[in-house]
């Protein structure tokens, strides 16, 4: 039993050693005397073959609790001087700047989309996104504004080619929609990119994005649209607001309303409103006859409301910001503002 | 439009104050953009009467003018050509502020009493420019004669005028009287509109022929003769300057002044410029005409032409020609008063490039009626105000008269509309102050459209009548009533919100960029990994969508690709940021043809350069690289649960790009990852390192999930083996990692590259790669010795398969 002696006694004296160890260094060098692969204790358990067969077996046993000890006693030393090295640590200048983490973040405008989106969504509205590139027909004709119709002005069209041309709102997806939901009854959210042929100002881009509602069925009137409304413009911008229709013009719609929002300077007036104390937000009305027939829908059946609202005009006072053209610049010093 | 309030309250009478008018019309569609005061800043301004004119005595060009304002006489020194004696003039007084005439940007001065040429001027005859009043600064402002004479300027010709911004549907109220008449109906205010002289009953004293392919439903002329040109009367002046419009003559103006009242375009031809008999036709082909304006014009084909036996005479609807204009020796006119096609005006006017106040009004829709009651109103003034004689009666072509038809609409259609009981008898009182013949059955409302209200045709169009005059602002606020549609969840967008929401959190901002974008930008990328099968970073010009009416040349091509905009918005933070992180995941577009919808795939898009985390002294600074690039696609594409793909080094990949990766999704190459290299850099004049990525959205989607699931694991603990492996620089590490998961056996569970060295003491030309394995069983605690057991066979197969050396155990 002279190879249990001995065992025995690397394991004390490496115990023992282990007492003394007071660094990262000290202990590898333990380490590697004692449990590396050609450490003390492997050199010792090797010579296990020497011995009898019938006392291999206990030998065996013995040599391999004395590793799982030294290796315990070989993780409990490493920890408790990972602690103390961690304490010493613990005495941090706290004045120095806080370490900053990495962050992105989501364009203001998606986020304003996404917000608009969830709103909706509680009333019931699904997302139904459709094509940017238009044919004239969806774009215009088939929303009531046949061709050399003097509301065409109403949009300046960029074109393609004689039939092809960028969407100038979202208003075409209000057919496409239709034509996939028809017969039944439909609340949908078009967003999306819209382009015009417009000089760019501070209050002018020629492509922005625009938030279309369309719901169509029964019990669908203006009134709807007003509740609808009121309820969006309450929860994007604040229960205190109020909205009003004022009578407008779409050849899509009949009636058609402009949506006022009541200014952020709560009606005391400002620069923004030019003191009348409402802000014009959203066009909409009652989707026309023709308009709801192109759809696949019978008119004397069902009505339907639609609204349109360009998201970028309407998020820029809540945020003080006064160019539209800071928005798709792209510029970090601006989005990184609202991530 | 611009309607000053004095003329409107001659044809309606209300008792509202204007600013609450002006917000009644706003509301009931009509909006009033702006309330425009004049002549509050008239102090210091009367109306005086000049009663003598003579020479002044040193200069040729000057005249003294005595004026009486009532409370006595002044003596002006004046170099006005027009002034003359019995004129009732604007005298400012000492201490007046007037606008400079000869400022550029608008200057107010105070005026002084001088001397001039030696003689002392005591004030001044004021013309439109000093009053603010217009343009005119040849000569003095001559008021109507029966203005009182030393009444302040500002009780005469003080006005307030509401400025209207119309939309189209309004064409039948954009003139004085139509407004007239909405205030009516709005304010229940009583309507009297302009007498009005019937028109000679007699032969026409012009003959008129109308092609029958000339696209109008109403041609009148009226002859006149005796006419002589001058100065038309003031009120006729002063309104047409309240409303924007110049002065020219009697004539021209007073045609204006009807069309201002009426909104009916008129025109006067004189009459001696005129052969035989006036032809109304289709222009013909490459035909030619000199219009008022001096410019030789050459009529697009359709365009409607006024023409005699001989010559074409004018534009019908748009402009007439030069050589048949009024003027000064006119002796005799021919009046036209017509309904031109609208389209018909709308297409000639934007071909020509050419609109006027005719056109305008013309391309919106004029009523047919309405030429003979505009045609009387001018007669009857060109009759009193110049002393005209009519010749004859009017020709008047005219094949399709009659009124609209008569609508019909049940109350409960309006409720159906607008969620609002309006009963049938008050709807009815609302169209009969519009101007329709109402009569009421039970529930149903009949209503006759006057001739001016032809847009009127079915229930709708009387719902929204009823409902702007009832009031918006009635409406309640109420939520949908009925049934609510399916309610389905929209995958794809849920995918994409949360790809947007997972890269964000990894440290990317969003841009949203332009669709339209330039070749320049675009070029940056040609050639860019165009040989290597997947998405194009680039396409030719030819197979470009591009905008036939481009704002510029920045904005003039459809992008194919994501990256070349965002490589631009990257050189644009670099100016002033240093860690330019940067995503967009939205449409590319692809020509599948002329007049065809092209193609609008979505594309996610990634740049990345700078330091890999934001400075601070206590942060390592490390630059980012394509490994980043990597890190972060596999870690969007765990989170969207995709499985299903391989991401692999590309032989060759070209100049424009190096260390670039192929992601294949599904068996198909969907994207790339690389760093940019010389040419697309040196395009965007960028010098930093820069991981760019482009992945087809389709690809991710159609393999992608929002269930993810539940994986077990086990219970018990993993044993951990290290593996330190050298193999030569040009081994990758994939090979290694591919050969440790072939050779681990089924207990092998983790395994993490934690380490790369190179340098010494290791052999030049080598690394160490060292991994970490973790072996673990289901169902029991693994011996030390079954995990080196298998460790031992990862090595065995190491060392046989790539001639690796395992550190450790090879090097003694
Ligand atoms: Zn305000």
């Amino acid at each position: 039993m002279v190879l249990a002696e001995d065992l025995d006694e690397l394991r004390r004296s490496a115990l023992a050693a282990l007492e003394a160890v007071g660094s990262e260094r000290e202990l590898e060098e333990w380490r590697v005397r004692y449990l590396a692969r050609r450490g003390e204790l492997a050199r010792a358990m090797s010579r296990l073959g020497e011995l009898p067969a019938e006392e291999r077996r206990a030998a065996g046993q013995a040599a391999n609790r004395a590793k799982d000890e030294l290796q315990q006693a070989y993780e409990g030393a490493a920890e408790s001087l990972r602690r103390r090295a961690a304490g010493a640590d613990h005495q941090v200048d706290v004045t120095l700047p806080g370490v900053p983490p990495v962050t992105g973040g989501l364009h203001l405008t998606r986020q304003a989309l996404y917000e608009s989106v969830r709103i909706f969504a509680h009333m019931g509205f699904t997302v139904f996104e459709t094509n940017e590139v238009e044919t004239d027909e969806l774009n215009f004709g088939l929303l009531n504004i046949p061709p050399d119709h003097p509301a065409r002005d109403m949009w300046d069209t960029l074109y393609i080619d004689d039939e092809l041309l960028l969407r100038t709102h979202t208003s075409p997806g209000q057919i496409r929609a239709m034509r996939a939901y028809c017969p039944e009854p439909l609340r949908v959210i078009l967003p999306g990119k819209c382009h015009r042929y417009e000089a760019v100002s501070a209050r002018a881009e020629s492509m922005f994005y625009q938030i279309e509602g369309l719901a169509v069925g029964h019990g669908i009137t203006l009134a709807s649209l007003k509740g609808v409304f009121e309820a969006y413009a309450q929860q994007m911008f604040g229960p205190e607001r109020r909205i009003r229709f004022r009578g407008s013009y779409f050849p899509f719609t009949e009636p058609s309303v402009e949506i006022d929002i009541t200014c952020h300077c709560m009606g005391r007036g400002c620069a923004l409103c030019k003191g009348t104390g409402w802000l014009e937000i959203s066009g909409g009305g009652m989707v026309h006859p023709v308009v709801l027939e192109n759809g696949g829908y019978d008119p004397s059946d069902v009505t339907g409301f639609a609204f349109g609202m360009g998201i970028e005009r309407t998020i820029m006072p809540r945020h003080g910001i006064d160019d539209i053209r800071y928005f798709y610049g792209n510029d970090l010093r601006f989005l990184r503002q609202f991530a | 439009m611009r309607v000053p309030v004095s003329w409107l309250r001659e044809y309606v009478e209300f008792e509202q104050p204007i600013e609450e008018v002006a917000h009644l019309l706003t509301i009931a569609g009509l909006e009033v953009k702006a309330i425009e005061r004049t002549g509050g800043d008239w102090d210091r301004v009367f109306v005086g009467r000049v009663e003598r004119v003579e020479p002044h005595p040193n200069a040729d060009r000057l005249v003294l003018a005595t004026v009486d304002y009532g409370r006595g006489e002044l003596t002006v020194v004046t170099g006005a050509p027009n002034i003359a004696e019995g004129q009732k003039v604007a005298l400012a007084l000492e201490g007046a502020v007037l606008d400079d005439p000869y400022s550029e940007t608008p200057r107010r001065r105070r005026l002084k009493a001088g001397k001039i040429r030696g003689v002392r001027s005591e004030g001044m005859v004021c013309s439109e420019r000093e009053l603010g009043l217009g343009g005119d600064h040849e000569g003095i402002l001559v008021l109507d004669p029966r203005t009182p004479v030393g009444a302040p300027l500002a009780e005469v010709l003080g006005d307030v005028v509401l400025e209207f911004d119309l939309t189209p549907n309004f064409a039948y109220a954009s003139s004085i009287v139509g407004i007239a008449r909405e205030v009516a109906a709005i304010t229940g205010g009583r309507l009297r509109l302009p007498e009005v002289p019937p028109l000679p009953m007699a032969d026409p004293g012009v003959q008129v022929r109308v092609a029958p392919d000339a696209a109008l439903s109403r041609y009148m002329l009226q002859r006149l003769d005796n006419i002589t040109v001058a100065p038309a009367p003031a009120y006729v002046q002063e309104r047409l300057r309240a409303c924007g419009l110049r002065t020219i003559n009697n004539v021209v103006d007073i045609t204006n002044y009807v069309m201002l009242e009426y909104g009916q375009p008129l025109h006067p031809f004189d009459a001696s410029r005129v052969e035989g008999d006036v032809v109304v036709r289709p222009a013909h082909p490459g035909e030619r005409l000199e219009t008022l304006d001096h410019q030789v014009r050459e009529m697009p084909p359709g365009t409607v032409m006024i023409a005699d036996e001989e010559k074409a005479i004018g534009i019908g609807g748009i402009m007439g020609g030069l050589d048949s204009e009024v003027s000064e020796s006119t002796t005799s006119v021919l009046l036209e008063s017509a309904t031109f096609d609208a389209p018909r005006i709308r297409r000639s006017s934007r071909e020509m490039g050419l609109r006027t106040d005719a056109s305008a009004r013309f391309e919106r829709g004029t009523d047919p009626d309405l030429a003979a009651v505009a045609l009387a109103r001018a007669v009857g003034l060109l009759v009193h105000e110049v002393g005209a004689r009519p010749v004859g009666g009017p020709s008047d072509w005219y094949p399709a008269p009659g009124l609209p038809e008569p609508v019909r609409l049940d109350a409960s259609e309006i409720e159906r509309q607008l969620g609002v009981k309006i009963p049938a008898g008050e709807a009815a009182k609302i169209l009969a102050s519009l101007g329709f013949g109402t009569s009421v059955e039970g529930s149903t409302i009949f209503a006759a459209p006057p001739s001016f209200r032809r847009d009127v045709t079915r229930p709708a169009d009387l719902v929204e009548e009823v409902g702007r005059i009832w009031g918006y602002d009635n409406i309640p606020a109420e939520l949908p009533k009925g049934e609510l549609p399916a309610q389905t969840a929209d995958e794809a967008a849920l995918l994409e919100r949360t790809a947007r929401e997972w890269l964000a959190g990894a440290g990317l901002q969003e841009v949203i960029n332009y669709d339209l974008t330039s070749l320049k930008v675009l070029d940056a990328f040609r050639g860019v990994l165009s040989s290597v099968e997947g998405p194009a970073l680039w396409r030719p010009e030819d197979e470009l969508l591009k905008v036939l009416n481009p704002l510029s040349t920045e904005h003039e091509y459809l992008r194919p690709a994501l990256l070349p905009e965002l490589l631009q918005n990257l050189a644009h933070n670099l100016r002033h940021d240093e860690r330019v992180w940067l995503f967009e995941l939205d449409r590319v577009f692809v020509s599948r043809g002329p007049r065809t919808l092209p193609d609008e795939p979505k594309r996610l898009g990634i740049v990345l350069t700078g330091p890999r985390r934001p400075r601070s002294p206590l942060v390592r600074e490390e630059g980012t690289g394509v490994l980043d690039l990597k890190g972060i696609v596999e870690g969007l594409l765990r989170e969207l649960n995709v499985s299903e793909y391989d991401l692999c080094p590309l032989e060759a990949p070209g100049d424009g790009a190096l260390n670039a990766l192929g992601l294949s999704i599904g068996g198909r190459c969907a994207g790339f990852l690389f760093e940019l290299g010389e040419r697309p850099l040196a395009a965007a004049d960028v010098s930093a390192r820069v991981a760019a990525a482009e992945i087809e959205w389709d690809a991710v989607l159609a393999h992608a999930s929002l269930v993810r699931r539940f994986r077990p694991f086990s219970r018990f603990p993993a044993v951990r083996q290290d593996i330190a492996v050298l193999v030569p620089d040009s081994t990758p590490a994939e090979s290694v990692r591919r050969v440790i998961e072939g050779s681990g056996g089924r207990y092998l569970r983790h395994l993490d590259l934690v380490e790369i060295y190179s340098g010494d003491p290791l052999p030049g030309g080598t690394k160490s790669l060292l991994y970490r394995l973790g072996f673990q069983a289901d169902d029991r605690t693994l011996t030390e010795d079954e995990a080196s057991r298998a460790r031992r066979g990862v090595e065995r197969a190491l060392r046989e398969q790539l001639g690796a050396r395992i550190r450790g155990a090879d090097d003694q």
